[in-house]
């Protein structure tokens, strides 16, 4: 198991590689950069802008360019956002932690949604409640986030005033007061639901299939056989069986999560990742874009990882030597 | 997006000092005003007792407390100075805590006076001296005097600054030498007393006010922080000074800003408790803003009308800094000037033929709601060297007109498919390249293509699509060869000087237009003769229709920016660049 994981981790170092490289040549390939919005004949001349471009060594051949950025990043400096004016791992910082927040609010939302319904599905397969709850989570899948964003935002914030529509945090509360940290999760809540409510259908259709399959496994008949109630079958033997396939997915989940904070943060203004790399893509702003990027890749390798070695933990017929 | 429409040109002093339009009476200290101040004292407002005496608080009556949201749809960086922020994101705040500077700029895009209650220029023509106002103070408690604004030249003025304001400054006499670090200060700045400094600069300019950096630094709260390290400190991210009407109380990353009343604000104490400065989503700007989640904001005329007869909402109209036009790829730059020598579009006639032919008001009617004017002279309607319409030909939409222009100028359709052939019988195409970004980018374009193929002339889309703001530019300031017609726009400052964008050796001259008689007319509007404001109207006015006859691009509209309101929300006054102006006197119903 130590050398299974050590392997995989190494693995992972060229595939960053890979994927730096990647990512840099892209963001240069984009048309522009973060000067060409600024042309201002009263104030800054072409000189200016020449000699920005110069200073921040955006006229230096592309190898150049990959090899100071690549040095940076070893030593955890990811350049400086031109937009911001700030050290990118500060930007950055600044808004990690509200889509943190968002994205395990949604987690908890997805596992409480999909687990009501996946168990009641599975309980009670081909019933007018599971055709009932497939039917939702399918009418979900198919529902683009940023469409059913603004529903949400019209029903519950704009017709029945629940929920803020815009931003992480209301006007005059102070930072660290009880009063704050609601007015986050209250902010948060609308978002959450959106972008956990969507990835339902893949975990509930999951639990719902393990769980009418288990349920004609031969251990179960002999469970029901020696007078087991249905309840203790249902939520003991087969439910712990049946949570195997959900824990893998967590590992996926956490870069799909991510992903669709993109939207969901741009759609309800909530100034997390996600926005700020719409935000940045916009104004050319390459140092923040190639680092959240990269952010977002790393974070998707490591919840593979963790998928895969978490798999091992809780099923010991899949460990590998 | 909204970036897309515009180079971003928001950004000189002339402008930004601008703010104040539109409050002329209240800042008369006229006997009568006084008196009624006096009387409403007391139904006003009991904390107002700084002894502010020029206290021009107008609205005695206007209801006390409340706070009010300002919107906008961008993210701001947080950059909270003048002398460094780079886009309206950061400035709008900037205006709420610390909008006042040495001069505004007034109806007519003049300077007038303000923290330099006056000036007056020596008889060379080279120093100007400021009185300022006293008793304006700094939030942190210090008094303004003139070493703030020295600080705050010097600090551009300085080797190590980082941001992109020295053209404003560079014209101060002394500036080589202290930038060169030769000098220990700026030899043209002299400070007489607290209140009183003179500027000479190094050459005399009749837009020399207009063009000084007018915002004053906190001295006192920033002077210890190396020139360098000012856009990371925290005096200016996390906690900055200003002298408004509110100071900062909360920032929150590139979402909102708080701000409460300072009572010893120099102009009176605000009506209001505090300002929120907000970010929300433009998509739903409107929706926002009759669901009271914003206050005030400025609104696309494609959401305004959405609101229109909403009782919980008002809209209030202002004609833009800005104009938009299609140019024509005359030349090229050759790296230090524009040379013309692209022949396609050198016949006069058939250019006056494209400007015929093009429906400029069912542009405004079609696409942008009706809100905005058709303009012949590529300056803002509102500038006071806005040409006379009537010296200027008035190229209306007449696709008949523009036929017979286009067969005095040898182009005829000599093939009979529709479209005009060159004089030489070669096929004539015309690639006409416009920017992706709004929900009307692509039907525009289409219509104007239509436009000209009625007229004749076979016209499509560059490559069949829009392209994307930056990659516009781009390729239009590299004079890419397949673009023939281009659709931009300009952001203006208050001084007409059109310099930077209209001689032969100016880069950003798009259309590589180059006339000598243009040149020269420009040079006249800086000369030394043009301190008289008659002489240089009347420079303006022949370069305009000058231009406006070899047309090197069509002038298409002068838009207006439409403001949304809240309806309890009163005291809003919308200038050319946002709706912040005066924002001590905004109030709200209670």
């Amino acid at each position: 198991m130590l050398l299974y994981t050590l392997r995989r981790i190494l693995i992972m170092i060229p595939i960053m590689v890979m994927i730096s490289v990647v990512v840099f040549a892209l963001a240069l390939a984009m048309p522009g950069d973060a000067l060409s919005g600024q042309i201002d004949p009263a104030n800054s001349d072409p000189e200016y802008i020449e000699e920005m471009r110069e200073r921040l060594g955006l006229n230096d051949p592309v190898h150049v360019q990959y090899g100071r950025w690549m040095a940076g990043v070893v030593q955890w400096d990811f350049g400086r956002s031109f937009v911001h004016r700030m050290d990118v791992t500060e930007v950055i910082g600044q808004r990690l932690p509200n889509t943190i927040l968002l994205s395990v609010m949604s987690l908890i939302i997805t596992y409480i949604l999909a687990f009501t319904m996946g168990r009641y599905a599975g309980r009670h397969p081909y019933t007018p409640g599971d055709y009932g709850i497939q039917g939702i989570n399918y009418l979900m899948l198919a529902i683009p986030s940023f469409v059913a964003a603004i529903f949400a935002i019209f029903f519950f914030s704009f017709q029945l005033g629940w929920f803020p529509a815009t931003g992480s945090v209301g006007s005059g509360v102070t930072p660290g007061t009880f009063e704050y940290y609601l007015s986050r999760l209250h902010h948060a809540a609308l978002p959450a639901l959106v972008l956990g409510g969507l990835t339902t259908a893949s975990y509930t259709q999951f639990l719902r299939n393990d769980i009418i399959e288990s349920s004609q496994k031969d251990y179960v008949r002999t469970a029901r056989a020696k007078g087991t109630s249905e309840n203790e079958i249902y939520n003991k033997h087969i439910l712990r069986n049946s949570i195997i396939p959900i824990v893998t997915l967590f590992g996926f989940d956490i870069a799909s999560i991510i992903g669709g904070a993109v939207i969901i943060e741009t759609v309800f203004a909530y100034r997390g990742i996600g926005e700020l790399l719409i935000s940045s893509i916009d104004r050319r702003d390459s140092s923040v874009v190639v680092a959240v990027t990269l952010m977002l890749s790393v974070a998707t390798l490591v919840g593979n990882l963790i998928a895969d070695l978490v798999y091992g933990v809780v099923d010991p017929r899949i460990r590998v030597e | 997006m909204k970036k897309s429409l515009l180079l971003s040109v928001l950004l000189t002093t002339s402008i930004f000092a601008a703010a104040c339009g539109g409050n002329d009476g209240n800042n008369d200290a006229d006997p009568a005003d006084n008196g009624n101040d006096a009387n409403n004292a007391d139904v006003n407002n009991d904390e107002n007792n700084d002894g502010n005496e020029d206290n021009d608080t107008a609205q005695e009556d206007a209801p006390q407390g409340g706070t009010v949201t300002y919107g906008f749809t961008q993210p701001f960086a947080g950059l909270f100075d003048w002398a460094h922020y780079e886009g309206q994101d950061d400035s709008l705040a900037l205006k709420i805590f610390n909008g006042d500077a040495l001069v505004k700029t007034g109806d007519d895009l003049r300077p007038e006076p303000h923290l330099a209650h006056d000036w007056e220029w020596s008889d060379d023509n080279l120093t100007v001296t400021f009185h300022l106002e006293e008793g304006v103070m700094w939030h942190n408690g210090e008094e303004l005097t003139a070493e703030d604004f020295e600080y705050a030249w010097e600090v551009i003025a300085h080797e190590d600054y980082t941001g992109p304001r020295v053209s404003n400054v560079n014209i101060i006499e002394g500036f080589e030498e202290y930038n060169s670090g030769d000098a220990d200060s700026l030899s043209g700045v002299e400070i007489e007393d607290d209140y009183t400094l003179s500027v000479t600069f190094n050459e005399p300019m009749p837009n020399a006010v207009d063009q000084l950096w007018t915002y004053p630094m906190p001295k006192a709260h920033l002077e210890h922080i190396d020139v360098a390290d000012l856009e990371d400190a925290d005096e200016i991210r996390r906690e900055p000074v200003g002298l408004g009407a509110y100071q900062v109380t909360n920032i929150i990353s590139g979402e909102q800003v708080e701000f409460e009343a300072f009572e010893d604000y120099w102009r009176g104490t605000p009506n209001l408790d505090g300002v929120v400065y907000r970010v929300i989503d433009g998509a739903q700007a409107a929706e926002l803003l009759a669901q009271g989640e914003v206050d005030i904001i400025d609104l696309p005329p494609s959401q305004a009308v959405t609101v229109e007869g909403d009782d919980r909402v008002y809209l209030e109209e202002i004609e833009a800094l800005s104009y938009s036009y299609i140019g024509f790829k005359l030349g090229h730059w050759d790296g230090e000037q524009n040379v013309m020598d692209n022949e396609k579009f050198h016949s006069k006639e058939l250019r006056h033929a494209f400007a015929h032919a093009i429906d400029r008001q069912g542009i405004i009617d079609s696409f942008s709601e009706g809100y905005g004017q058709v303009i012949n002279a590529p300056e803002s309607v509102i500038s006071w060297a806005y040409p006379d319409e009537t010296d200027l030909n008035q190229y209306e939409y007449d696709p008949e007109r523009a036929q017979e222009l286009l067969a005095e100028a040898g182009y005829e359709d000599q093939t009979g498919d529709g479209f005009v052939e060159t004089p030489d019988g070669e096929e004539f195409t015309v690639n006409f390249m416009a920017m992706s970004g709004t929900e009307i980018s692509e039907p525009r374009a289409q219509y104007i293509v239509q436009n000209l193929q009625d007229a004749g002339i076979n016209a499509r889309l560059q490559d069949g699509q829009l392209f994307e703001f930056n990659l516009f530019y781009d390729l239009v300031e590299e004079d890419d060869a397949d673009i023939d017609l281009f659709m931009g726009a300009w952001g203006l400052a208050a001084d007409p000087d059109p310099t930077g964008l209209w001689k032969s050796d100016d880069f950003w001259n798009f259309p590589r237009w180059v006339n000598e008689e243009s040149d020269e007319l420009i040079e006249r509007g800086l000369s030394e003769e043009a301190f008289d404001d008659d002489y240089r109207r009347e420079v303006y006015q022949e370069w305009h229709q000058l231009v406006n006859d070899e047309l090197p691009l069509i002038p298409l509209n002068s838009p207006v920016d439409v403001y949304g309101i809240a309806s309890d929300v009163g005291g809003v006054t919308v200038d050319i660049r946002d709706a912040i102006t005066d924002p001590h006197l905004w109030y709200r119903e209670q």
